[in-house]
């Protein structure tokens, strides 16, 4: 199964879960700023690198987790992804998408915006890693229902 | 081939774009009625992007289908689709169009805002709008060929 997360800028919330998903983030404590500036991905990727779908890693049962940005497709890119998947005739549940926005509060998007679109990364990393600390358990608990969901050992 | 028109609703240019090249509608777009009369053109239950219509075949035994992809038809077939592709195994050839430039933004804002609700009446703006303004740009757009587009 493909596992794809995707958020807004593929830089933040997406790249969050996916390294929670993989166990490269503590699911007992919240994480440090150097263990989420650590992350591929983590408050790097730019305006060009929307919709590319980048893989983050396998999980422990096989599955591929991947990223991504869509923009503000918000709810409407699973639909439109599934339709494509579906024309080209692939298997049904093969893929799975889990849009991470819902879990993103003010702080990721404000630190968000100044990093990453004006490039005023002294200021917006900080924000963004503090919101992404505030945000860690409801994360975690996303992860939780995905696995519950999706992933039958 | 699976041909599929991009716009913003899938149910204004993308239908008008692929009846013609199906061959259920004349590029020439010579009455109203014609286009109002087109299966899926301006469906009133479609108020968001995402939905895909099956439009017919061509005599080549071309599919044609339309998808609602909002203000991000160039986002998806240039970046998206690509990476969608090589992940998946998609069989046969699906060739994405984006037609979301024929269509007429004020009347797509008017669409967003009125969530639809207006349909019934705007069909009819719509019909006229490809009629009167688009009528050339549909008969040089039906004429591309897509055995050599990617």
């Amino acid at each position: 199964m493909k596992i794809i997360y995707n958020c807004y800028g593929g830089s933040h919330s997406s790249v969050t879960a996916a390294a929670i998903h993989l166990q490269m983030l503590p699911e007992t404590r919240r994480p440090s700023s150097a263990e989420l500036l650590n992350l591929p991905y983590y408050d790097a990727q730019v305006g060009k690198d929307h919709g590319r779908i980048r893989f983050f890693g396998y999980d422990n049962i096989g599955n591929e987790v991947y990223i991504t940005g869509k923009k503000n497709l918000g709810p409407y890119y699973e639909k439109i992804m599934y339709n494509l998947l579906a024309l080209g005739g692939d298997k049904q549940g093969k893929f799975v998408f889990i849009n991470t926005m819902p879990y993103v509060n003010i702080w990721m998007v404000i630190g968000g915006y100044l990093s990453r679109r004006l490039g005023w990364r002294a200021l917006g990393r900080p924000l963004v890693m503090y919101g992404t600390k505030q945000a860690y358990w409801k994360f975690i608990h996303l992860i939780n229902l995905v696995k519950d969901k999706y992933i039958k050992p | 081939m699976k041909i599929v028109f991009l716009d913003h609703f899938g149910c204004f240019a993308s239908v008008v774009l692929a009846a013609s090249y199906s061959g259920v509608l004349s590029p020439k777009l010579v009455k109203t009625k014609d286009i109002l009369n087109l299966p899926h053109f301006a469906e009133v239950k479609n108020i968001q992007p995402g939905k895909l219509y099956f439009l017919g075949k061509d005599q080549a035994g071309n599919d044609y289908y339309t998808l609602g992809a909002g203000f991000y038809s160039s986002f998806i077939i240039n970046v998206v689709w690509p990476d969608l592709k090589k992940l998946s195994e998609i069989k046969g050839r699906i060739v994405l169009y984006d037609v979301n430039s024929l269509n007429s933004f004020l009347l797509i804002y008017f669409e967003i805002l009125s969530q639809g609700r207006f349909r019934k009446i705007t069909k009819y703006f719509w019909a006229l709008w490809f009629i009167h303004f688009k009528r050339k740009t549909i008969e040089n757009a039906t004429k591309v060929d897509f055995a050599n587009h990617y």
